[in-house]
């Protein structure tokens, strides 16, 4: 009897853990922000503070080498990315951009550039080598690569260094692109930065330049 | 011989900026960089001054306030204790009160880093007494028009200060400049865990009286959470001023914190 008990006695703990668990996962939007701007550690205190005047905010997670800042909010709250980009500039730096990923699982991105799409247009996918290091370096390619009028979607893999393009064939080309990555600090395989640039890079994302 | 500190302090800039670091805030200049609307900041600069008439302490309480993100308003209450040579005697007394005023104007932001112009103004208000002590207690009125740029990235920081301060009977108006390197010794990391190394520059020319002084500051800073230890000894490289004001040396050692 004593056993059962005992039993019985875990299970609902057990069974209470897991629904509370569930339940705090659920309830919860997770919004992910590139900023920029934070040029120190100072600066990312600045724009924590200015977001804890949003009751309810958890979970806060500040990158300094990519400006990433990532936290969880109340989902019923219901934050908008105008709330999220505002509170930003509040704090007195540059959302790049902003995701929002709601408890029940859509997402809501704002773009830096809305390519607008013509009866012309034309979506080409191409993978182009890009080298680089770190998570630094894959904010500031993909920043620099959405940032062209005409590219659709842009993933730069740290691994194997590969940058998986999306762009409208009658508004930019991949020349264009790689130029721009390149004159952004990055060797791809049709352009090489100038030195000047590279050296200006910080010391994690100098990587091995391409001959 | 002075000179060498200029040496020192640029080939140590040189050699550190290689680092991929982050820094913090200036010891003795200023910066352009702003901690969000509604931040509230309290903070002490002590200074122990040396000088050729004698020497000052000086305890000010300095609080700040930042209404908006581009904007910060302060003020600056010294306590000075104070020991001349001669017949000039010693004391403790309140020094020079004054009133901080900064408006960022344009901002730059980019990943990691960021490039911003603060317009500083400054009025002294004549609370203390008639020490000849710049910075700690004059006794006179004095109104400070400066601009503030300063470029921060997470390799290192750079702030430049340029302006002009003005006394009613032009006695003492001086054009300022303020240099400061920042060169973080650990990665940076978020909450705040830093320790930091400064190398200061000040040159004030007395553009009535026709003296200069260059000033050098080395200073090392250590940053945990909301609360920044500093330290910082400042001598002349450069002085071109009468007997009695020449300066022999000063020490620093301030707080903030962020509330």
């Amino acid at each position: 009897m004593k056993n059962l008990i005992i039993i019985i006695i875990i299970s609902v703990l057990a069974f209470t853990i897991s629904s509370n668990s569930l339940y705090g996962q659920s309830d919860r939007d997770q919004i992910e922000v590139q900023v920029d701007g934070l040029g120190c550690p100072f600066c990312a205190y600045g724009l924590e503070k200015k977001f804890k005047e949003f009751k309810g905010i958890k979970d806060v997670k500040i990158e300094m080498e990519t400006g990433q800042f990532n936290f969880s909010y109340p989902s019923e709250k219901g934050m908008t990315l105008e709330q999220v980009e505002s509170q930003v500039d509040k704090a007195g730096y540059t959302a790049v951009t902003t995701k929002i990923i709601r408890a029940d699982g859509t997402i809501e991105e704002s773009k830096q550039n809305i390519t607008e799409l013509t009866d012309e247009s034309t979506i080409v996918s191409k993978d182009i080598f890009v080298a680089g290091n770190c998570g630094m370096c894959k904010a500031r390619i993909e920043k620099t690569a959405k940032s062209i009028e005409g590219v659709v979607k842009a993933e730069w893999d740290k691994d194997n260094k590969m940058l998986k393009l999306e762009y409208d064939s009658s508004q930019t080309s991949i020349g264009e692109v790689s130029e721009s990555i390149a004159k952004a600090g990055h060797d791809t395989k049709y352009s090489k930065a100038e030195d000047g640039v590279y050296n200006d890079l910080p010391g994690c994302c100098q990587y091995e330049r391409v001959q | 011989m002075k000179i060498i500190y200029v040496v020192i302090g640029v080939l140590l800039s040189i050699t550190l900026t290689n680092r991929g670091l982050a820094q913090g805030p200036p010891i003795t200049a200023d910066k352009p960089i702003m901690l969000g609307g509604k931040t509230k900041l309290i903070k002490t600069l002590s200074e122990f001054r040396k000088t050729e008439q004698g020497e000052f302490l000086s305890l000010p309480v300095m609080l700040h306030y930042l209404p908006t993100s581009n904007s910060l308003v302060g003020i600056h209450v010294p306590f000075v204790n104070y020991s001349l040579s001669g017949e000039n005697g010693s004391n403790n007394s309140l020094g020079d009160i004054a009133i901080l005023g900064k408006y960022q104007f344009y901002r730059k932001d980019q990943m990691g880093k960021t490039f911003r112009v603060v317009a500083k103004t400054l009025q002294t208000l004549p609370t203390g007494e008639k020490l000849s002590a710049d910075g700690i207690s004059t006794g006179t009125y004095q109104s400070y028009q400066g601009i503030v740029a300063g470029y921060e990235s997470i390799k290192y920081g750079v702030s430049n200060e340029l302006g002009y301060n003005l006394v009613p009977d032009n006695s003492n108006d001086e054009l300022r400049y303020k240099l400061g390197f920042g060169l973080p010794l650990k990665k940076p990391v978020y909450p705040v865990n830093q320790v930091n190394l400064f190398f200061e520059y000040q040159s004030s020319w007395f553009t009535e009286r026709e003296d200069f002084l260059m000033l050098f500051a080395q200073g090392i800073q250590y940053a945990k959470g909301r609360l920044t230890v500093e330290a910082a000894v400042q001598v002349p490289i450069i002085q071109s001023l009468p007997e009695n004001l020449k300066r022999e040396y000063s020490i620093f050692f301030g707080t903030r914190y962020i509330l």
